[in-house]
């Protein structure tokens, strides 16, 4: 049977300030199960990313708990989760005093993985297609290039769960689907359990085995919509693919019906 | 083009030098300035070559080591004070403006306080020289350090980093620019203090030296201990930028 | 009909000490009065260039440009009347912060000299048209991005160019703004009649907008395709749910083709 690597239950997230409380995650529960690729849309400032935030243990929840391979992780988040994870973020948040090469050992170091370092971080340098980079300072390269060393810093430590959050959001369109390819191609051979948000359902269905819509703030849980594609139906042809035509309609209805919402919400 | 942008720096301001020096040497010569008053360069010359082997080396030597002795206290204690300073937010305001005002007091005016407890000493010396540094690395360390970018915070948070290996992963590295502004006007700042003080404690050193010429009426004497003391300062900002150049590659 | 811009044989060498790059080779295209063509391409492909070259920016290596019927000399600069009649839209809006929304937008009339009343009033309800008519008198910084955008849009055809050219003027800014912004484009674009030349690196935007599409690659920037885009419709955001709006974007897509890794720069 297959094992949850994530579940959640209840968990909502309320900030103060100056005496105003703003609802950002209004009881969200999701289970997620060992080497799935899960996508999370929804529209721009519903709180995708507070929610992204809080699973990789930046920020902690309102109420609510959740787990991490059967250990709860909502209290503090306990250090033995953490190198299992590895988090890619909206910027590629490269240390600019670090070349390439140290920038991609920095999880190494702080995990204490010592064992056959180099030979680690030059695969993974393979992997990206940066190992001609190793010794350049982050400002020497491109933006695509930046975020393919922030993905190799998340893997280096060959973490079970990775978290992105709008991984590819400052990249234009081209090298964006290029490094989508990547991903899946990575996924596919790592089977790593992945959670990602994004706010493009291109995207969103070329990676995704299960897509979330969030509803604008508070965010809850819009709907759950499973992701049929193959791998080969997923690399060829993907546009004009009937199943994934009718999919992207839905999802279109999805995150733009509850932007619709919003705006009557707000009179 | 790089090579010849190189040349012209270094080129350029060797010729306006010269061209001071001649400038000087024929003003003086020509208005007929008395040597006492504003000595040639060339006598100045004189009196260097002269004085340097006997005299004016034995006080380069003491002021050096009063420089080396407090740069090497105050530098440690303003960086403790500011790592520790910039981990609490509420620390780091009250602190701020107190270091300003530390830093723009001339410390060497607390020197005739200071003797009434422990008389004319080279101790006295070095607490003035700390005084005038640690304040001003301190406070430039503090500002590098209370703001580390929070893209690359974040990071660290994500693997469970603590306060201090957030510091010295992110902060630190980040805040190197500004920490080496700090020791670079931390050095120009002790120079300055420990010639002052010399003036005021006695007890030898470059500062001392320029007064006791001066008081003698050995103009040219006076103007080649300044020539030295001068060259220290050029001498100890380069040795600080050289450093900063090989730690801060990456900027 | 006669296009209004034809370029022929365009090339451009960058010669350094240990190489020359071909950025440019043999570039064929040709633009119609009143048409909106896309060039789409991956980064390095030489698709900004190309319209660096017609707005007089970059001088070609090889090659003519032909602007309505007046052939750039690569000796002078342009005549003044020529770049009155063009355009060009930074993927930056680069606004002055210590000007007005309106005062920033009415910049090139002072500068070419345009100060008459009727320029005045086509730039006001150029910001009526993007409704920002109540943003004239605020500053940059109490502005967004995606706002600060369109502003940087207006500006460069408040002059009334006959020929506009945009260099990926959203591709900084997030899906929905930049869907919205396309749509106001394509106002833009029917109520003046300008010729528009589009730079993008979105397949999606370049179907939606377009009437025809070049597609380039690189190593060096080259044409490899002049693809027709046709709806019966209008242009609506419906038109991404459409069966041939996809089967334009695959075929876009297999057009551009795989990127190698290493190819991105």
């Amino acid at each position: 049977m297959p094992q949850f690597s994530f579940l959640m239950n209840h968990v909502s997230k309320t900030y103060m300030s100056k005496n105003i409380k703003t609802e950002v995650l209004k009881d969200i529960s999701l289970k997620i199960m060992e080497g799935e690729f899960i996508c999370i849309m929804g529209s721009t400032g519903c709180g995708k990313s507070t929610l992204m935030r809080i699973i990789s243990g930046i920020e902690r929840c309102s109420s609510g708990e959740f787990y991490f391979f059967n250990t709860d992780a909502s209290g503090r988040m306990p250090p033995s989760i953490l190198s299992h994870l590895g988090v890619i973020f909206q910027s590629d948040n490269l240390l600019e005093w670090r070349t390439v090469y140290q920038n991609v050992k920095l999880p190494l170091e702080i995990f204490h993985q010592k064992r056959g370092l180099g030979k680690e971080i030059m695969s993974m340098l393979k992997l990206v297609g940066l190992q001609e980079y190793k010794n350049c300072y982050p400002k020497e390269l491109s933006g695509g290039m930046r975020q393919r060393c922030a993905i190799a810093r998340a893997l280096v430590h060959q973490p079970d769960m990775l978290l992105l959050d709008q991984p590819f959001g400052a990249l234009d369109a081209i090298t964006r689907k290029a490094l989508n390819q990547e991903l899946l191609h990575i996924w596919r051979e790592r089977k790593n359990t992945v959670v990602m948000v994004t706010n493009n359902i291109n995207e969103a269905l070329t990676l995704a085995t299960r897509v979330i819509v969030l509803s604008p703030a508070p965010a809850e849980i819009l709907a759950d919509v499973q992701v049929p594609l193959t791998f080969e139906e997923r690399t060829h042809d993907l546009l004009v693919n009937p199943k994934f035509l009718e999919l992207r309609s839905r999802l279109d209805k999805l995150v733009r019906g509850s932007e619709a919402q919003d705006g009557g919400g707000t009179h | 083009m790089k090579a010849t942008n190189k040349m012209t720096a270094v080129i350029a301001p060797v010729i306006a030098v010269i061209l001071i020096v001649l400038v000087w040497e024929i003003a003086v010569k020509a208005a007929q300035i008395p040597e006492k008053l504003l000595p040639a360069p060339t006598v100045i010359f004189h009196a260097l070559v002269k004085n340097f082997p006997s005299v004016i080396s034995k006080d380069l030597v003491i002021s050096l080591k009063s420089i080396a002795i407090g740069y090497a206290m105050a530098v440690p204690i303003g960086f403790v004070i500011a790592a520790v300073c910039s981990q609490f937010k509420l620390v780091v305001r009250a602190v701020t403006p107190v270091l300003i005002i530390l830093m723009v007091t001339p410390m060497t005016t607390l020197v005739p306080i200071f003797k009434l407890f422990w008389g004319a000493d080279t101790f006295l010396k070095l607490v003035v020289i700390v005084l005038q540094m640690a304040p001003v690395v301190a406070l430039n360390s503090l500002t590098g350090f209370a703001n580390p970018p929070k893209s690359n915070v974040d990071v660290m948070k994500a693997m469970g980093c603590g306060m201090w290996t957030t510091f010295f992963k992110v902060a630190l590295p980040n805040a190197l620019p500004q920490v080496f502004t700090g020791l670079k006007l931390g050095c120009i700042l002790g120079t300055i203090a420990s010639m002052v003080a010399d003036m005021a404690v006695g007890q030898g050193g470059l500062g001392y030296r320029i007064m006791i010429y001066a008081s003698f009426a050995s103009t040219a004497s006076a103007f080649a201990t300044i020539l030295v003391a001068a060259a220290v300062g050029v001498l100890l900002f380069q040795l600080v930028s050289a450093v900063e150049r090989l730690l801060t590659a990456w900027n | 009909m006669q296009p209004i811009i034809t370029l022929e044989h365009l090339g451009k060498q960058y010669i350094t000490k240990r190489q020359t790059i071909t950025a440019l080779d043999d570039v064929n295209m040709r633009f119609y009065p009143g048409e909106l063509v896309s060039i789409v391409g991956p980064s390095g492909c030489g698709k900004s260039t190309i319209i660096r070259m017609i707005d007089d920016i970059i001088k070609p290596s090889s090659g003519t440009i032909t602007v309505n019927g007046t052939v750039y000399d690569n000796q002078k600069p342009i005549s003044r009347d020529m770049i009155r009649r063009l355009g060009f839209i930074f993927q930056i809006p680069n606004l002055y912060p210590w000007l007005t929304v309106r005062q920033n937008v009415t910049l090139p009339l002072e500068i070419m000299e345009l100060n008459d009343s009727a320029h005045g009033e086509y730039a006001d309800q150029l910001l009526n048209m993007i409704h920002l008519s109540d943003y004239a008198n605020s500053y940059p910084r109490e502005i967004s991005g995606g706002m600060s955008q369109r502003i940087g849009v207006i500006r460069g055809m408040v002059h009334q160019p006959d020929i506009l050219m945009m260099d990926e003027p959203f591709g900084a800014l997030d899906d929905e703004t930049r869907e919205q912004l396309n749509l106001e484009l394509l106002n833009i674009w029917r109520e003046t009649g300008m010729t528009i030349i589009f730079i993008t690196h979105n397949v999606e935007e370049a179907v939606l907008l377009s009437q025809r599409v070049y597609v380039m690659a690189s190593h060096p920037g080259r044409v490899t395709a002049d693809i027709k885009i046709e709806f019966d419709g209008p242009r609506t955001l419906d038109l991404i749910n459409d069966p041939k709006f996809a089967a334009y974007c695959n075929q876009l897509e297999t057009m551009i083709g795989k990127i190698e890794l290493d190819q991105i720069v």
